[in-house]
């Protein structure tokens, strides 16, 4: 449940700096940031300071729906390896 | 060139290539992931997938990857075909990195002509939607335990 409510919050922030990444890199980055969504991760710390862009509150979230994540993944494998 | 010419042959990878910053970034995050994913920790899911459950033209990539850094071609290539233009691409990467400057600028415009006479970049992209789009379609099946 909590790894699903993650997720919704990583996908929308991933969907405001995607669209951010378009507007402001056109449209081949674009999709290479829709495909590899790791890029736009990395685009949008890069820019986190630009103030035209707004993304830093997003950029935040995201990372910390990312942190989340892997801690949840981890906690699921171990409990798997645990039996 | 007309507009739709223009973004066919805009130069991407080579942009990219040209920002030291951001290739370490990317190349670093890139390799990581893919060791931790080798040792069975996942670090990034896509949540694209993970929310709708459809997956994204990148999903797959990764163990795609793996499979081709272990040795098994077929095995990758039925996973995710482009798995082979991701370490193409992370090759270029490295190479960008390990340069003294004087080369890395001369690789760079390399890469930056074959993408603005050809249009490299815009062609593997395309390609890569159109494989996805394939997948989804169910002409080219995803693998049973995708």
């Amino acid at each position: 449940m909590l790894g699903t409510i993650g997720s919704i919050i990583a996908l929308v922030c991933g969907i405001f700096v995607l669209v951010k990444l378009f507007q402001r890199e056109g449209v081949l980055k674009g999709i290479l940031g829709l495909i590899c969504l790791l890029y736009t991760y990395i685009w949008g710390w890069m820019h986190i300071n630009d103030e035209s862009l707004k993304i830093k509150t997003w950029m935040y979230v995201w990372t910390a729906a990312i942190v989340l994540g892997i801690i949840l993944n981890v906690m699921a494998q171990a409990a798997n390896q645990g039996g | 060139m007309n507009t739709s010419e223009r973004i066919w042959f805009n130069p991407t990878f080579s942009e990219l290539l040209a920002d030291r910053r951001a290739i370490a970034l990317i190349a670093g995050a890139v390799a990581l992931h893919l060791g931790m994913s080798m040792a069975g920790i996942s670090i990034w899911s896509c949540p694209i997938r993970a929310v709708t459950g459809i997956p994204c033209p990148g999903c797959g990539l990764t163990r795609a990857t793996i499979e081709l850094l272990r040795g098994d071609l077929t095995g990758s290539l039925h996973t995710h075909a482009f798995a082979p233009v991701v370490i193409a691409g992370l090759v270029l990467m490295f190479v960008s990195l390990a340069l003294p400057e004087r080369q890395r600028l001369r690789f760079f415009s390399s890469v930056h002509n074959w993408e603005v006479r050809y249009g490299v970049t815009s062609w593997v992209l395309f390609g890569l939607v159109l494989y996805w789009v394939v997948r989804l379609m169910g002409w080219i099946p995803f693998p049973k335990n995708f």
